[in-house]
């Protein structure tokens, strides 16, 4: 009797809390990190402001380079409750030294296509040593 | 059983056995209001007036995927956000999600958007599917939205 209850008190604890944390999360660089809440493709770029996490490039960030002075970084864009649209890649670069906004969800260059990434990185003067490091191939 | 059990157990059982609609949205009704005042809103809001007052926002700016306070395993729920939602039917089915503002700088939209799937339950140990996949215990969104005026009172 006492292990029904024990039992039927953690189904119903398991069901009551929902997603309690998240499905990834991961510290990359100068306060940015890569999360996702609730499944894989929730996968986005966020900066830690203080107390409070702030998304910077949302949702499907599926690859991911950085260095001291930028990340890089490429999406397929996701419109909520759809999956990503993977016929379409978006780049960002996030300056970390450099901001180009104030607001640290703002503080982005993008969406860029692939031609127009190539051309603002060379102006940038980003190295080419900076490259895509960090793939989820689940969500390329 | 009050408005809110109903719903988060109604859902709950559709999440379950893969039943009623795979994405719902419920737009300034009961069941979004539930959310007005759940933690990670209100600190969405604060930070929301906080960069405004801090003039790194206009009023007709918004915020986009607020993620909080960070909590266990990177979601913003965890266990501060279970006892803050106390005995909230709606917030405890949800857990952690990220909240959206945007402004007409007059009112503020809120909307908050959960995928409800096994990997989360599982505290993202395991898989999610999509109901295409296996209805049971498939991939089930949400969308909530709430709307409320801007309290110019806070802004200095």
């Amino acid at each position: 009797m006492k292990r029904t209850i024990s039992y039927i008190f953690f189904l119903a604890l398991l069901v009551l809390q929902g997603c309690v944390g998240g499905v990834y999360f991961e510290k990359i660089v100068n306060g940015y990190f890569l999360s996702a809440i609730d499944v894989k493709t929730d996968m986005l770029l966020g900066y830690q402001d203080g107390d409070f996490g702030v998304g910077v490039v949302g949702s499907t960030v599926f690859a991911v380079g950085y260095n001291d002075e930028y990340i890089i970084v490429k999406q397929h864009p996701r419109k909520f409750p759809n999956p990503p649209d993977k016929s379409i890649t978006n780049y960002f670069i996030v300056p970390i030294k450099d901001k180009v906004h104030a607001s640290p969800d703002e503080n982005k260059i993008g969406p860029l296509t692939k031609e127009e990434f190539v051309i603002k990185r060379k102006e940038l003067g980003i190295s080419d040593s900076l490259t895509f490091t960090k793939v989820f191939s689940e969500l390329e | 059983m009050n408005f809110d059990q109903a719903t988060a157990g109604s859902l709950t059982m559709d999440w379950a056995f893969g039943t009623g609609l795979e994405n719902r949205t419920f737009n300034n009704d009961k069941t979004a209001d539930a959310f007005r005042d759940a933690r990670v809103v209100n600190q969405a809001r604060d930070y929301w007036y906080k960069e405004v007052n801090a003039g790194r926002k206009g009023v007709n700016d918004g915020v986009t995927n607020f993620l909080g306070q960070k909590a266990w395993t990177g979601g913003n729920f965890g266990f501060k956000g279970f006892f803050s939602a106390g005995l909230d039917p709606m917030e405890q089915f949800v857990g952690s999600f990220t909240p959206e503002i945007s402004s007409d700088s007059k009112n503020l939209t809120f909307k908050i958007r959960n995928t409800t799937s096994f990997k989360s339950l599982m505290y993202g140990i395991g898989p999610d599917w999509s109901r295409s996949t296996l209805r049971l215990g498939g991939n089930m969104g949400q969308t909530y939205i709430f709307t409320e005026p801007i309290n110019f009172n806070r802004i200095k």
